[in-house]
């Protein structure tokens, strides 16, 4: 067997995963003598579960490969994004999800568009929002590339061929999609990730495959271009990472991260209200963990030089440590957990569509005479259809890969970052917030971080979304200031909510 | 309707527990203190639904789930059993009116298992949604007076649902201790 190549080692190993995701939405589905696990896809998880959950959800193709890679990259520096990012989003969290839970319980939202029309009675927020969410598909074809570049490097078929065999896994994932395969796969790869970001920092300190632990690392990344090295606090120049104010920026635009429609849903999942403090406190400690797999790109450029394409130093670093049983397994491990992201990004979209788009907006001017029954009906139809139009879309946006993941990623999740700040975190913890401020913002938000793209041009997508953040901000809390609150009895209705 | 009353005691532990969750910036000044406590009797209906669905891969199954739906407050929530019952009897205390009927309990719980089923599962073809057995519980929960604090300051503290909050957040009760002229 010791013969067998890191490739055929990945074949197997993949081969072995869809088998075992097979097994596991059979087992589901044949197992229980209630067939509760089935039916309710996602039950009421308790705190550890959810957890893992989150962890598993929040970190992606992103924090395996796009990370990584900018770390591959820019050196030393980079070292801030780990830093930073999990502080950023589970402040976020906790300034917004304890509202969000509990108002979300009172007005049965199905998801966050949902959830911001009712806070501000608005239907122009909901409609707003989930459009703005379907900037989503970027996230969805961040983790096609991320699979699709594992499968070029672990198993050696062109990258085009990957993003097919990508959409081809995940259509399985989706069909098979019962409760217990979630629960299990979401957990377990949650737990899994956990384990080869802990990995991955242990190795990194002890400068595995180098002379002198990091420092050998440092002294490898010096000897290839002076400027990566961790004596460099920031990389001068650099449109990430180039100063004190633009780490700043990144701290800020991860600030309402978890307001992603397909995170801050994860609230939503807790059994109780009283559960979150728990969720809270393990969320923190498990999400910084896994910020550590960017040390991986670090060693990787030790180890391997500067002639990869940044995002596969991840796999190559596997391919070059460890022996190609264990190596192809850690690159399906990552795969797989790529790839359940997608599978819950797809159910996000599709969710946009089917509940804020149409049941909770336009199914009463385009189907007045539509039973109740019938309108749940075409909305499950809207949902599929859905769910096959990001995925082909996603394919398409995949086709040719962009350089940086993170960036790809960041082009959809800026915009609903600089969207959401005003409305859903300072909505969420500040009472005196107005409809008009929550409308202002949200535009500006959008407008704003738009035309830093596309007017401005700044390559910075973190640096642009804090910058909108900031924007946005200042916007909801000197409108909100200038306009008539909104009535008592409303937030009454959502602070405190009381039966009449 | 069976009631049943839910018994529970209040120990200094959860005292400081929800001074804690309540004023978490000032625990450290031990600035309140407990001048006395009442006792709330909350009242929660639990509906057992019963859920019948067919999808794609699989026909006729069926299941039964359970909702606590709050009688103060519009709140359900889905739970995995009933309230532990360590004893029942006469309930010393404050016992508010109920502000929704059995039916509307049915209601509210059919319609929380209609949005997961709905939202959670990708592959539903059909299905049904039944409410039976609504039972009322009443369980056993503290109002803390703090000492030289109004009444908006005082804390909730419900040990079933491991809630703690200052009285200003929890209106519905709020309202039955400024009604009430109870003695501590």
């Amino acid at each position: 067997m010791d013969e067998l190549s890191i490739g055929a080692w990945a074949w197997f190993w993949l081969v072995f995963f869809i088998v075992g995701t097979l097994g596991i939405g059979v087992y589901a589905m044949t197992k229980t003598k209630t067939d509760e696990d089935f039916a309710v896809a996602r039950k009421s998880y308790g705190p550890y579960i959810l957890v893992l959950a989150l962890a598993s959800t929040i970190a992606s193709g992103a924090t395996f490969m796009g990370i990584p890679g900018l770390a591959y990259d820019k050196g030393f520096p980079a070292l801030w994004y780990p830093a930073i990012y999990p502080i950023g989003i589970y402040i976020g969290l906790i300034l917004s999800v304890q509202l969000i839970k509990r108002a979300g319980d009172a007005f049965r939202s199905n998801s966050l568009p949902e959830f911001l029309g009712q806070r501000f009675d608005s239907d122009f927020l909901r409609v707003g929002f989930a459009l703005l969410s379907l900037l989503l598909i970027y996230y969805v074809t961040a983790q096609v590339v991320a699979a699709a570049t594992a499968f070029e490097v672990m198993l050696g078929v062109d990258y085009q061929w990957g993003v097919i065999v990508t959409v081809i896994v995940i259509g399985i994932y989706i069909t098979i999609g019962g409760s217990h395969a979630d629960i299990l796969t979401d957990a377990f790869q949650g737990g899994l990730m956990l384990l080869i970001a802990l990995l991955i920092t242990v190795m990194f300190f002890l400068g595995t495959g180098t002379e002198g632990g990091a420092a050998g690392i440092n002294a490898a990344i010096g000897a290839q271009d002076a400027s990566l090295t961790w004596d460099n606090y920031f990389s001068a120049g650099d449109p990430i990472f180039g100063s004190l104010w633009l780490v700043i920026l990144m701290f800020i635009a991860h600030l309402p991260f978890a307001m992603n429609p397909h995170i801050g849903n994860k609230a939503f999942a807790l059994k109780d209200s009283a559960q979150l403090r728990k969720f809270l406190i393990m969320a923190i400690p498990i999400g910084s963990i896994l910020g550590f797999a960017v040390l991986g790109g670090l060693h990787a450029r030790a180890l391997i030089g500067p002639e990869l394409r940044p995002d596969a130093a991840i796999p190559a670093l596997f391919v070059e440590l460890f022996p190609p049983a264990l190596a192809g397994f850690l690159g399906i491990a990552i795969l797989s957990a790529i790839i359940s992201t997608a599978d819950g990004l797809f159910v996000s979209i599709a969710v946009i569509f089917s509940n804020d788009l149409y049941r909770k907006t336009f199914s009463h001017k385009i189907h007045p005479n539509k039973s109740q029954k019938e309108v749940e009906k075409t909305a499950l139809n809207i949902s599929r259809g859905a769910t096959i139009l990001t995925v082909f879309a996603a394919m398409w946006l995949a086709w040719n890969p962009p350089d940086f993941l993170a960036i790809l990623l960041w082009i959809g999740v800026g915009g609903i970052m600089s969207g959401a700040a005003g409305p859903l975190v300072i909505g969420s913890i500040w009472r005196r917030s107005t409809k008009a401020g929550a409308i202002s913002s949200f535009l500006v938000g959008v407008v704003s971080y738009a035309a830093m793209w596309l007017v401005i041009g700044w390559q910075n997508p973190f640096g642009a979304a804090g910058v909108c953040v900031i924007l946005a901000s200042v916007v909801m809390v000197v409108v909100s200031l200038v306009t008539e609150p909104m009535p008592e009895d409303k937030l009454n209705e959502i602070f405190s909510p009381v039966r009449k | 309707m069976k009631k049943t009353a839910v018994h529970a005691e209040l120990s200094d532990k959860q005292i400081r527990f929800g001074i804690k969750s309540a004023y978490p910036f000032r625990r450290f000044l031990n600035k309140y203190e407990k001048e006395g406590f009442l006792t709330f009797w909350y009242p929660w209906y639990y509906v057992s639904v019963t859920v019948q669905m067919d999808t794609y891969l699989k026909k006729g199954m069926a299941y039964k789930d359970l909702v606590a739906v709050d009688c103060l407050r519009p709140i359900r929530e889905r739970v995995t059993s009933y309230p532990e019952i360590h004893s029942s009897g006469v309930m010393k205390g404050i016992v508010p009116d109920l502000k929704i009927t059995e039916k509307d309990a049915d209601d509210e719980a059919i319609d929380l298992m209609k949005g997961i089923v709905l939202s959670r599962n990708k592959l539903l073809k059909d299905y049904e949604l039944s409410a039976d057995n609504c039972r009322l519980f009443y369980l056993k929960t503290f109002v803390v007076k703090l000492k030289n604090r109004p009444p908006q300051d005082w804390l909730y503290i419900d040990e079933h649902f491991q809630a703690a909050a200052k009285l200003s957040l929890r209106p519905e009760v709020l309202s039955y201790i400024q009604k009430e002229n109870v003695d501590y």
